[in-house]
């Protein structure tokens, strides 16, 4: 039973390279393309890793993060963000995430760090 | 020196003739005038008294000729009384017989007879009726007319005579002298004729007294007739009676007017008059007048002269004054006037010098005044314009911060997508042929390059805030130099000894700048090669010092200060923001970034706060 990830982006082929390299390595990929397919996707399914973008149109990582961890509080949330503002990064962390990764995301500390 | 101020026109010398002309002119004309005023008075005075003399010797001469004249008609009266006694005649009177006449005749001939006097031109008798008995003499056939010309007097005693007013017949001015014969009434006359006839004797003694101008006239009481020494002429009317004064009348065939002074001659109808043509009594008038003009004329060129002289004097100091208030209006310094006078204009002289240097030290204040406030303007305008300058590059860099940080975010995704793209081929490719792994590798390597230049752009556009903490210097730079991949040829030497005391800083800040700073270094040395020194020191003022040197070409002198500046760069690629935002991150964290000379090469100095600052 490989491990399930729900990749989550506005960018499809940010979506698309990322679930690629995951089943590469082994991960069974979900894909959402806004936080309320996210928040919705984890409803039905229990993930290993949401791995999501934190600025989409309409609901945006961070609150798909928070009713994420709402609904699951033991749920493991990267997220990712082309902007680096300590702010959301704090704040993000201190809530649970496991990280928040600068974009372009290094795949190999990524890896690393989700294996 | 400033520039005058437009000055105003100084008015035009607007004296068409100058004062040093002007006065001249004045006092010449003044002098002309007093000139003729006094010759026209002068001349008028000497007419009068030419008149007065003339009228003066006219009287003198006149008052003689008319004792002569009366001695005369005396004489006359005389003969003809003695004619009248004689016997024959009175008895031919009382009793004309034809027998007695030619005794008669001889008696009333005896005067003329034996007088030869040629003046006598007839004698004639009269009877008591006043019938002519008797009548002798060269011009006794024309005596009806001389009856006819006028009445012949009777004398008013027995023992006198009477004498008759001058009658002209034929161009001879003719008078009669009577005598009573015997004592019946109304008596009997014997008339003598006479002829006025001047000898040459007398004109000589007129001529003497009077000269040759000069006419003795002799005449009826009322001016009827009038002759000189011979014949009738024209004279002046009496019928106003004789007074003692001038009489002015004309005489045809003589230019001008005539002056005579008439005087009655005693015991006779007669006046006597002296004659002078006035253009004779007035002759010396002219050679005054000529004397006159030519004393005129030399006053007034002398008052000319002097005129002309004063007003000199008086003109040369207007002009110099004029001259300096010129200069002085031209912003000029004009020399001390200095009129050495005691009058009005040397006062004038010395006010004026008081006002230049007025004007002059005035002028020398505002001038200094002026200075001071341009120096205070330039001054201000540098300030303001570094101002300006400062503040138009913070709204430059706001703005291309804002546009940074919207470009850099937005260039993150793609970048991420192309990463993934590569690391996923990476993954994928099996065996791959050496070209692909460089190639991946150079993609790999490109989007790492723009990473960086995203992140110096981001990092600019950001305020930074520091989160300091004590820090370890030893290992921020260990951390960063196992990131930094350097290139071969080039060795990258440090001491910093990890006894150096914790600097406070936040971490990701000092990693951040290390990390640009030993970038920048690396590059400077090049592909040639060679060497990076990091050094880090306590500075003993509380301050650790961090030396990045290399042996690359060093920085232009001139540019140790530009370098820092935003978008200044000196590379091929590279958009100048590094050195831009290490200095600012450096500065967050209380510190100092510099570029210095070096003896070789490139030299950075940083500084950072120690974590405990006591001493």
């Amino acid at each position: 039973m490989s491990r399930r990830v729900l990749v989550v982006d506005d960018d499809v082929e940010m979506v698309r390279t990322l679930a690629d390299i995951l089943r590469l390595r082994g991960w069974s990929p979900d894909v959402a393309y806004s936080g309320e397919e996210a928040v919705a996707a984890e409803q039905q399914t229990e993930y290993d890793l949401v791995l999501m973008d934190i600025k989409m149109p309409g609901m945006d990582g961070v609150t798909a993060f928070r009713l994420i961890r709402a609904h699951n509080p033991a749920a493991r949330v990267v997220l990712m963000t082309a902007h680096t503002e300590p702010e959301i990064v704090r704040a993000a962390v201190s809530e649970g995430a496991v990280r928040v990764m600068t974009k372009p995301v290094d795949l190999r500390s990524l890896l690393r760090l989700i294996e | 020196m400033p520039t005058p101020m437009a000055a105003p026109h100084p008015p035009e010398p607007v004296a068409r003739i100058p004062i040093g002309l002007k006065l001249p002119l004045v006092a010449g004309m003044l002098v002309l005038a007093v000139a003729l005023i006094m010759g026209f008075a002068a001349i008028v005075a000497v007419r009068q008294t030419l008149l007065s003399t003339s009228v003066g010797r006219q009287q003198q001469v006149a008052k003689l000729f008319a004792e002569v004249y009366g001695g005369a008609a005396r004489i006359y009266t005389n003969q003809a009384r003695t004619t009248a006694d004689r016997p024959a005649v009175i008895r031919y009177a009382s009793q004309p017989d034809p027998a007695d006449r030619y005794q008669a005749i001889d008696a009333l001939e005896f005067i003329t007879g034996t007088a030869q006097d040629s003046q006598v031109i007839a004698v004639e008798l009269l009877g008591s009726a006043g019938q002519q008995l008797l009548a002798t003499g060269p011009f006794s056939a024309e005596l009806a007319r001389l009856h006819d010309a006028g009445a012949v007097p009777i004398p008013v005693h027995a023992d006198s005579g009477a004498l008759g007013p001058f009658r002209v017949i034929d161009g001879r001015v003719i008078y009669p002298v009577v005598a009573r014969v015997g004592d019946g009434e109304p008596a009997a006359r014997v008339v003598i004729w006479r002829r006025i006839a001047g000898t040459p004797e007398t004109r000589r003694r007129v001529a003497d007294l009077i000269g040759t101008s000069g006419t003795i006239l002799s005449g009826n009481a009322d001016g009827s007739v009038w002759a000189d020494q011979a014949r009738p002429v024209d004279g002046p009317s009496l019928a106003d009676g004789v007074h003692d004064s001038v009489v002015t009348y004309h005489r045809a065939g003589i230019e001008g007017s005539l002056l005579g002074y008439p005087l009655a001659i005693p015991g006779t109808p007669w006046v006597l008059m002296v004659e002078f043509p006035r253009q004779t009594v007035l002759a010396p008038t002219a050679a005054f007048a000529r004397d006159l003009t030519a004393i005129g004329l030399v006053g007034v060129a002398l008052s000319l002269l002097v005129a002309w002289l004063l007003s000199g004097r008086l003109a040369r100091p207007l002009r110099r004054l004029t001259a300096a208030a010129e200069v002085i209006t031209r912003g000029g310094e004009p020399d001390r006037v200095l009129l050495r006078r005691s009058d009005e204009l040397g006062v004038l002289g010395a006010a004026f010098d008081t006002m230049a240097s007025g004007v002059r030290d005035s002028r020398q204040r505002l001038e200094e005044e002026v200075d001071a406030r341009t120096t205070a303007l330039n001054t201000t305008l540098t300030q303001l314009r570094d101002a300006q300058e400062t503040l138009v590059r913070r709204e430059k860099l706001a703005t291309i911060g804002q546009l940074a940080s919207s470009v850099g975010h937005e260039l993150r995704n793609p970048l991420g997508v192309i990463s993934n793209a590569a690391y996923y081929l990476e993954l994928v490719v099996p065996d791959p042929q050496p070209v692909v792994v460089e190639y991946l590798g150079i993609i790999r390597k490109q989007v790492e390059t723009s990473t960086k230049i995203i992140n110096d752009l981001l990092d600019f556009s950001r305020v930074a805030r520091a989160d300091r903490h004590p820090l370890s210097l030893h290992s921020v730079v260990d951390a960063q130099l196992r990131e930094l991949s350097v290139p071969p040829g080039i060795t990258v030497e440090h001491d910093v000894p990890d006894t150096l005391p914790a600097v406070l800083a936040d971490p990701v800040h000092v990693g951040q700048v290390m990390l640009n700073l030993v970038t920048n270094a690396v590059q400077a040395v090049g592909p040639a090669g060679g060497t990076v020194w990091l050094s880090a020191t306590a500075n003993g003022d509380g301050m650790a010092r961090i030396e990045v040197r290399d042996s690359g070409p060093g920085v232009d002198p001139a540019m140790h200060d530009k370098i820092f500046e935003p978008l200044f760069t000196t590379k091929a690629r590279g958009i100048g923001l590094g050195l831009a935002v290490s200095r600012s991150l450096v500065v967050a964290n209380g510190g100092t970034l510099t570029s210095e000379p070096a003896e070789c090469g490139g030299r950075f100095v940083l500084t950072l706060p120690m974590a405990d600052r006591s001493p």
